[in-house]
């Protein structure tokens, strides 16, 4: 819409009490988890210099189609009228959503959470196709089914505190779908072992599913499992840095989690190592010992560099590599 | 219903049976990708039947799985799904076909696939219906036995087993072919099947269908698949073939297989969605060489070779084989090995003739 018809639309700025501006949990608003810090600086300053967008809502209110940062900020510098352009009756739901996106992502970067919002209020009033094709891609996010409904869950099922772990990019929007399986409780207790541990994605990832087997199967919440003796060791050893804080949290995780080809796999590898080989050669990871065979990798210059290496290994023990027999599985299972 | 689904016998029958009993909507030309299929289909849609028209090939082999030796069998392409809602079933993930579906034009399509078992006289044809749904949970309905069992029974080179985890084996009783018919009957511990196997028959049930079935001259089969870890599961297996010895005569089953627990990555999430009480994920399972994910290789093997000593010791050569293993785990937990899929396909084709003879 151009400029000059949208001036001529609205009426001339009107100063509003600041009271009767719906703020908290407005249909239009898109921010999360900013630092007034600067925008108040900027206010006591310079002033308002753009005046929010309002638009008549239910029960004498205004609801903030564009400008609730600057409303946060003037409430707290404790003004009681905002001077406001007061978008006309004739405006749709529709369009105030679109002045507010397009003014939204035209001036900054929108966190995750506020994406999230942007994806759910968008959907309320756009076709699903079109938030696909026309509004996530706006956004930078692929137009994809199952990315919108993670967004969609990312601002309907996170509470709050979560929602600020989201937004400050201590759980990354890819954990998000592995969080959101946990319960409320579970998932507190997550990010709260996360603020202590900083794990990558990756193994954020695969610690979800091994504590999501371990307390399922043995009938206990998250924060149960990390109050455990075993647990709590790791967490305030104070030995260890946090990266390896991580690995140890994760390979206890994977012990209690598959205790059996836990044994078996570390009893490989001291065995493979007791062996002591010649730096020529490598024995594969065992994948599980679901091959029926083992591998091993011999690197050489030539044919008698080769015999030498074979000399080598025929004078080690190597019988003591041995597969994991069903004997094993008597303990466990 | 497809538009062009219920003027076909089996359409016709099942709208006959059912009139009055069930609302019926009839779907137009997008036919079983329909959007108007939306809104009717609840969950895994188990509560819907859908009546339509197969395009696809009747009889294919089962899709096996690579990597592992396999047994060769045919599937005769009836449906897919079934009313029973067992936690592990791998149905579950194949929601872009939901609802239970019956093939309206399976006997238009019969002739053919006699056509090609007749064709190939030199070749044993091992088929089921019972892959992508029960064989018999629908007879009722559909019929399928009293159509089948007379075509099949007449071919000399084929043997056709229906396999089931119902007690639903009216329509088998009313025909009077018993020749290179197999009825078989899945069959897992009490634990596992009161606890997973939803709204399937309990065991004993299902034993007494299969009693009833050999005493009318049938020839019988068994499947422990999938077999599952669980507190007190050797005891349990074993209890239920102590319940196989009070109702069958071992002489009269022409075999047994064993599998266990194995699923594709996918369907796990919605295990846990769908039954979230389970306790079919709680054992250690690693990836399979077929991207399956499958108990560590000591537990299988101690799972088999604990259920085939029980079965040993019941009957010496009751036809026991392997579902999807690896030649090391036939060895140490059968003793012995078919070497591959040729080899285990040989095998069974040698309890067909044991079994019925050979023409």
């Amino acid at each position: 819409m151009p400029l000059q018809c949208f001036e001529t639309m609205c009426e001339p700025r009107k100063r509003i009490h600041i009271q009767i501006l719906a703020a908290d949990q407005g249909i239009f608003r898109m921010s999360f988890g900013f630092d007034p810090g600067s925008l108040l600086e900027s206010i006591r300053q310079a002033g308002l210099l753009n005046p929010p967008l309002v638009y008549p809502g239910d029960s004498g209110t205004m609801d903030i189609v564009c400008g609730y940062r600057r409303v946060s900020a003037l409430k707290e510098l404790g003004c009681t009228h905002v001077p406001c352009v007061v978008l006309p009756d004739s405006f749709s739901r529709e369009r105030c959503m679109l002045l507010n996106f397009y003014d939204n992502i035209a001036t900054r970067s929108l966190n995750p959470v506020e994406k999230a919002m942007a994806c759910r209020r968008l959907s309320s009033l756009f076709p699903r196709r079109e938030v696909l094709s026309r509004f996530m891609p706006a956004l930078g996010l692929p137009s994809h089914e199952p990315t919108l409904d993670l967004y969609h869950a990312i601002d309907t099922e996170l509470d709050e505190e979560i929602k600020d772990a989201v937004a400050a990019g201590r759980v990354p929007v890819k954990s998000v779908e592995g969080l959101i399986q946990f319960p409320n409780q579970d998932r507190r207790t997550l990010c709260d072992l996360f603020s202590k541990i900083r794990f990558n994605v990756n193994q954020q990832l695969q610690l979800f599913d091994l504590l999501s087997d371990i307390t399922l199967r043995d009938h206990k919440s998250i924060a149960e499992f990390i109050a455990e003796d075993t647990m709590k060791r790791i967490l305030d050893d104070e030995a260890m840095n946090t990266p390896q804080k991580a690995r140890a949290f994760l390979d206890r995780c994977r012990r209690i989690r598959y205790p059996l080809l836990y044994r078996a796999e570390k009893r490989f590898k001291s065995d493979v190592e007791s062996l002591k080989l010649p730096r020529e050669v490598e024995i594969a990871d065992p994948e599980y010992f679901e091959p029926s065979e083992f591998k091993m990798e011999i690197q050489f210059k030539d044919g008698a560099h080769l015999k030498n290496v074979i000399r080598k290994l025929l004078g080690l023990p190597l019988e003591r590599l041995e597969r994991p027999s069903d004997g094993d599985a008597n303990d466990v299972i | 219903m497809d538009l062009d689904a219920g003027g076909r016998e089996i359409g016709s029958k099942i709208l006959s049976t059912m009139h009055g009993r069930a609302p019926v909507h009839r779907i137009g030309q997008g036919g079983s990708n329909s959007s108007e299929l939306e809104g009717i289909t609840l969950d895994l849609g188990k509560d819907v039947l859908h009546l339509l028209s197969y395009k696809g090939e009747f009889l294919k082999p089962c899709p096996g799985t690579k990597n592992y030796i396999c047994c060769g069998y045919q599937i005769l392409n009836v449906g897919t799904n079934c009313p029973m809602d067992c936690s592990y079933c791998i149905l579950q993930s194949y929601f872009n076909h939901p609802n239970i579906r019956v093939f309206t034009n399976l006997d238009e399509k019969l002739e053919a696939v006699l056509d090609e078992i007749d064709s190939n006289p030199g070749r044993i044809y091992r088929i089921g219906t019972g892959e992508f749904t029960d064989s018999l949970a629908l007879d009722h309905l559909t019929g399928w036995a009293q159509m089948l069992i007379p075509l099949f029974s007449a071919r000399k080179n084929a043997i056709l087993e229906l396999k089931t985890k119902t007690d639903n084996i009216d329509g088998v009783l009313k025909t009077s072919e018993r020749d290179r018919i197999i009825i078989s009957w899945s069959l897992n511990s009490a634990y596992i099947s009161s606890r997973e196997e939803h709204r399937a028959p309990s065991l004993r049930a299902r034993l007494e269908a299969a009693r009833r079935c050999q005493a009318e001259g049938f020839i019988v089969g068994f499947h422990f698949d999938p077999m599952i870890v669980h507190p007190g599961w050797e005891e349990g297996y074993a209890r239920t073939v102590d319940m196989l010895d009070s109702a069958i005569d071992p002489k009269r089953v022409i075999w047994i297989s064993m599998g266990s627990m194995r699923y594709m990555p996918a369907l796990k999430s919605v295990i846990r969605r769908r039954h979230p009480k389970t306790c079919i994920l709680d054992g250690e399972f690693v990836p399979g060489f077929d991207g399956k994910m499958r108990y560590f290789k000591p537990i299988r093997i101690e799972l088999y070779r604990a259920l085939c000593e029980k079965l040993k010791a019941w009957h010496p050569d009751p036809g026991l084989y392997l579902c999807m293993e690896s030649d090391d785990i036939w060895k140490q937990s059968m003793g012995w090995s078919p070497g591959s899929s040729k080899g285990l396909a040989c095998y069974l084709d040698s309890r067909v003739v044991r079994s019925f003879g050979w023409q």
